[in-house]
């Protein structure tokens, strides 16, 4: 599952797994560009209104009955956070040509339609259809206002952005209201026009298929000017002196509690593996202190884990908790970090963590999504392991550096959302 | 080969092994050339199963709610108080377990020591322990995951969309119960439903990845040495009229937008292989009537009713079956009259040919996708054996479906007669 890399052009790389593990091709074309306030809510409305229509396919019906006569072949394009880089993704899925019963070569095809949504969308003119513009603004907006719907994600992305505000990581990728009101059909337009011109172009193919051929189909179908464009960089914020703790409303019946942690350790620093490795004792599976401890042996909770960001150097904590045991399980989770910091960690633990670690690794090469995924997180630091050299890097990480991780790694920000606002 | 029959599909290129261990277990096995190995022991035994008594026993037993999924719960705790996740800590692999309606399942993946985890799921499910202590511990635990369930407008709409559509029937009723009903529940409680339904010979081991059938069975030889009795097990379903409990319900959560849940309630076949078949039709009349290249959806899309969080699907099982149309939408009536309207016109002047066979090229390729996981294989496989059916033929079927065929199909399942919808509003205010 070793990642093959191309340069087709300055600035656009081409990243192939060749693997004959799949029935189906997995095909994105990710366009990095900073994440800032005042491009991203363009960039997120450009994707939806990119999806309503092409010059050949007009209309959004005309687009899916096209897909639908490749194979029910899958075409989206979305915004992600990838540490302080914005990434517009568009994603292909098709059945794998082999499957196809009339000869019909899926991925070509697809790679053709690919090129018209990116550089051929369905303009009135000149610009982007006023009326699709419309539409989109008023779903996008829909999309925002609906981020309180999943609580969990809401506390978390909530305790994000206080605990980062002012770093370019708080702001959020999928855009937010004033901006999205603001944009009209021509500061659309310009922003597209921008986002093609500069944007560093990181292509990822997952399938059947070798290296050549899918680079010969790039060249014929999917053609981008050379640029000189670098990786946006994400910068670490500074470790805190000390925590503070914010407590929100909003009319539920669970309280969630989240806990931003700030670290030194980051794909980018080469430092990750240990971070990997803590982890997965603290609170990364079932078999860790979190879970056994806060879960198991309190009752406090139904789940509580702790996952890093590999690329802002951050270690957030989630739970979701009865509102009188708010001090109790942040007690709870911060005994077992102070237990690690003490060096008390059994071998057999480690060891624990480690298989569960490799497993977890190893299980992304069951999915070309995942192996894209993956891959795509570590491509702008310049380093791309693969998850077999991840796990021999992860095999040489000590207890000590587990405890040193312990001990470095700050509390920021204690977030609670909590029930109880007026009725 | 220990008498394993085999059975391939060449049109989407895969196999799988089957027989019935000697313990009464049946076993599935699907070789996959992929690094994790995934397994899934199950029995059929779910929330709808609350009513019952086997030939030994002078009493019914009438369950409260949530008592599958608390079981499946305290499963993993044996009688030195070792929880299972322990055991598989030491192999490394990935465990979980859920409760639907109709089935329990625990599960595990693993890239490593296969034997030894196989060894482990089938020891801890076969060997139920439960005391006063252990029960009442695990009711802080659940209580949170209620909590958070009650959080969630999603899982509302969609019980709630139930309790119109059934007056009787349990889906109608919690999977995970309420902390009073989950309150009642007694070690004794648990050890009846473990030896009603936790027989071999109700349960299924399905495993998928790169082993042998060889390989698993003979780990159940080693694990597996007693011949599990012959039980039978009544189970007792209320009489489910045909028609739907009330048409209309509605909830409010802090949300930003209503969710729109329609359903359309149908009667499941007697006969599996007829419910399989129907399954089919009805996959290629959903992508018809809801799909995203269809007329109906870009019409409402394009006048602004709804956005691209709109799907229909068709869910059968056993004892119960529905179409269900789900959309955030903020003019709930709106929608359900344009969804009734389409499947009535439909119902009188179908689609085209055409649209017919490109709508059936899609379900196929729809069905390829899943064969990429084994996860996904797995849980098919368990949902056809649930159904008393074969996935792998399932591609064979669908084929088979002819343009009549799905007309008639879509008449007889999908009835707006049947018709009920449930809302769940924003806290602030709702359409009136």
């Amino acid at each position: 599952m070793k990642l093959c890399r191309t340069e087709l052009q300055q600035g656009v790389a081409l990243n192939t797994v060749t693997t004959d593990r799949f029935k189906t091709a997995f095909f994105t074309v990710n366009l990095f560009v900073p994440l800032e306030k005042e491009t991203a809510s363009a960039y997120s409305l450009l994707t939806d209104v990119l999806m309503r229509g092409t010059e050949s396919y007009p209309t959004m019906q005309a687009l899916n009955q096209k897909q639908d006569t490749l194979y029910s072949l899958g075409l989206g394009a979305f915004v992600q956070k990838k540490g302080e880089a914005q990434v517009v993704t568009f994603e292909l899925t098709a059945i794998d040509d082999s499957f196809a019963f009339d000869g019909m070569e899926i991925l070509g095809e697809g790679m053709k339609l690919m090129q018209e949504l990116i550089f051929r969308p369905y303009t009135e003119q000149g610009l982007f259809k006023a009326e699709y513009v419309e539409q989109e603004k008023k779903n996008l907006c829909d999309d925002i206002r609906g981020r309180i719907n999943n609580k969990t994600a809401y506390a978390r992305n909530r305790c994000v952005e206080i605990m980062c505000e002012g770093e370019a990581y708080a702001v959020d990728h999928g855009g937010d209201l004033e901006d999205v009101n603001a944009l009209t059909p021509a500061s659309l337009w310009e922003a597209y026009e921008g986002l093609l011109a500069k944007a560093r172009v990181e292509m990822f193919y997952v399938g059947r298929k070798g290296e050549a051929e899918v680079a010969s189909l790039c060249k014929t179908y999917l053609q981008f000017a050379p640029r000189e464009a670098v990786f946006p960089k994400t910068t670490l914020g500074a470790l805190p002196q000390e925590s503070r703790t914010v407590t929100e409303q909003m009319r539920i019946s669970q309280c969630k509690m989240t806990l931003g942690f700030r670290t030194e350790y980051a794909l980018q620093e080469g430092n990750f593996p240990a971070m990997a490795l803590f982890n997965e004792v603290f609170g990364g599976s079932p078999n860790s202190r979190l879970f056994m401890n806060v879960r198991e042996k309190q009752s406090l909770c139904y789940y509580c884990s702790s996952f890093p960001d590999g690329l802002k150097g951050l270690l957030m904590v989630v739970s979701g908790i009865e509102q009188k045991n708010k001090q109790k399980t942040l007690d709870a989770v911060l005994e077992q970090l102070e237990d690690l910091k003490q060096g008390h960690i059994d071998p057999l633990e480690l060891e624990n963590a480690r298989r569960s670690l490799r497993n977890g690794y190893r299980e992304i090469t069951d999915s070309p999504a995942a192996i894209a995924s993956w891959y795509l997180g570590r491509i702008s630091t310049g380093r791309y392991d693969s998850p077999e050299e991840a796990i021999a890097a992860m095999e040489q990480v000590s207890a000590e550096d587990v405890v040193t991780v312990a001990n470095s790694i700050r509390l920021d920000t204690v977030y609670f959302l909590e029930g109880g606002a007026k009725e | 080969m220990s008498n394993f029959q085999k059975v391939c599909d060449s049109t989407v290129g895969e196999q799988y092994f089957y027989r019935v261990h000697e313990s009464g277990l049946p076993i599935y096995v699907i070789p996959k050339k992929h690094s994790a190995t995934y397994a899934m022991f199950g029995t059929r035994y779910g929330s709808i199963d609350c009513k019952f008594k086997t030939a030994n026993d002078e009493e019914y037993l009438e369950l409260p709610d949530g008592v599958a999924h608390f079981l499946e719960h305290k499963m993993f705790e044996d009688e030195n108080g070792v929880d299972a996740f322990t055991r598989y800590a030491l192999t490394g692999a990935s465990a979980n377990a859920f409760t639907s309606f109709d089935r329990t399942c625990y599960l595990f993946s693993c890239t490593e020591g296969f034997d030894e985890n196989l060894e482990i799921l089938l020891d801890f499910v076969s060997h139920p322990y439960f005391t006063k202590e252990t029960v009442q511990k695990e009711q802080g635990i659940i209580g949170e995951e209620i909590a958070m369930y009650d959080d969630n407008p999603g899982w509302c709409v969609f019980v709630n969309l139930l309790k119109c559509l059934y007056k009787e029937h349990p889906v109608r009723r919690s999977i995970v119960g309420t902390r009073e009903s989950i309150a009642k529940i007694t070690p004794e409680m648990l050890y009846r439903c473990t030896d009603t339904f936790y027989n071999l010979r109700n349960m299924v081991l399905i495993v998928c990845g790169d082993v042998t059938p060889e390989q698993v069975n003979a780990v159940c030889d080693k694990m597996l040495t007693e011949v599990a009795p012959v039980v039978e097990v009544e189970r007792v379903f209320p009489k489910e009229p045909e028609e739907i409990n009330c048409p209309y319900v509605e909830g409010f959560f802090e949300i930003s937008q209503p969710i729109v849940e329609i359903g359309f309630k149908d009667i499941p076949a007697e006969d599996p292989d007829e419910r399989i078949r129907i399954s089919a039709a009805n996959a290629i009349n959903m992508q018809l009537l809801f799909g995203k290249s269809g007329e109906f959806y870009n019409r409402l899309y394009e006048s602004g009713l709804i956005s691209d969080k709109f799907g229909g699907a068709y869910a059968q099982e056993r004892t119960a079956a529905f179409t269900e149309v789900s959309a955030y939408c903020n003019e709930p009536y709106a929608l359900k009259d344009a969804v009734c309207a389409e499947i009535d016109k439909r119902r009188e002047d179908y689609f085209t040919r055409e649209e017919f066979e490109t709508a059936k090229r899609v379900v196929y390729a729809n069905n390829l996708f899943n064969f990429d996981s084994t996860d996904d294989i797995a849980n098919t496989f368990m949902t056809f054996w649930q159904n008393g059916g074969d996935y792998l033929s399932y591609s064979a079927c669908l084929s088979k479906i002819g343009y009549e065929e799905a007309w008639e199909v879509l008449k007889n399942t999908v009835r707006t007669d049947r018709c009920a919808m449930s809302v769940v509003y924003p806290k602030e205010g709702k359409d009136e």
